[in-house]
């Protein structure tokens, strides 16, 4: 079955690799790219500017059906980068979670982290507070009654890539 | 340095994407969780 996918965070080290293979899938695909990376955006797909930070910016570009994949976060995650995480990570989480809300979103995907790692403290509740806001109840597809069809996919892992290109944490 | 990936909970890239597609491609009801141990076996199964 093809899903039509908008994808926040499409030009980082997961969304450049993933949405080529989507679209091999036979899925449709909307990379949202920020202002003036239009030009490294995956091929195959739609793309649309937005910004990532901004609920009002991202909502008109979801829609009812659709599958948003959030992938927004500071790349090269590291101890020391605390307000870069909470400047960029949380702030783009909350915007694309609650415009996804806002538009109906059928079903969300968020990468988030697992927890062997106590050192990436701040790293870990900023993913935590996303998660959280996530399972609010305004969030969860309610059986399968009419008017509300949102439902979120929490969880996976994150995108940190420290040794190359071929291991992530999570 | 593999054995200490594993215990890091490092997953490949690979086994990244197969995951997420899987959780694309197969919407849950409510919430669904895919922790490490999945996503490696969903990555062998790719």
């Amino acid at each position: 079955m093809s899903h039509h996918i908008v994808v926040i965070g499409s030009t980082g080290y997961l969304g450049s690799r993933l949405i080529p293979r989507l679209v091999e899938r036979g899925h449709t695909v909307t990379a949202v790219v920020r202002p003036g990376s239009r030009a490294i955006a995956a091929q195959g797909c739609r793309v649309v500017q937005a910004d990532p930070l901004d609920k009002a910016s991202l909502t008109p570009h979801l829609h009812a059906g659709d599958t948003v994949v959030q992938l927004v976060g500071v790349p090269k995650p590291a101890p020391w980068k605390g307000p870069q995480f909470r400047a960029v990570d949380l702030v783009a989480g909350r915007a694309s979670i609650d415009a996804a809300q806002a538009a109906g979103v059928d079903h969300f995907v968020y990468v988030s982290v697992a927890h062997p790692a106590p050192i990436m403290k701040d790293y870990i509740a900023v993913r935590r507070e996303c998660e959280d806001r996530l399972r609010l109840p305004a969030c969860v597809r309610q059986s399968s009654g009419p008017g509300i069809s949102w439902a979120p996919a929490p969880g996976i892992a994150t995108g940190v890539s420290p040794h190359g290109d071929d291991t992530v944490y999570a | 340095m593999h054995d200490a990936a594993r215990r890091l909970g490092l997953v490949t890239i690979q086994d990244m994407l197969t995951a997420l597609i899987r959780a694309i491609e197969y919407p849950p009801e409510s919430i669904r969780v895919i922790e490490v141990p999945e996503i490696r076996r969903l990555g062998g199964k790719g």
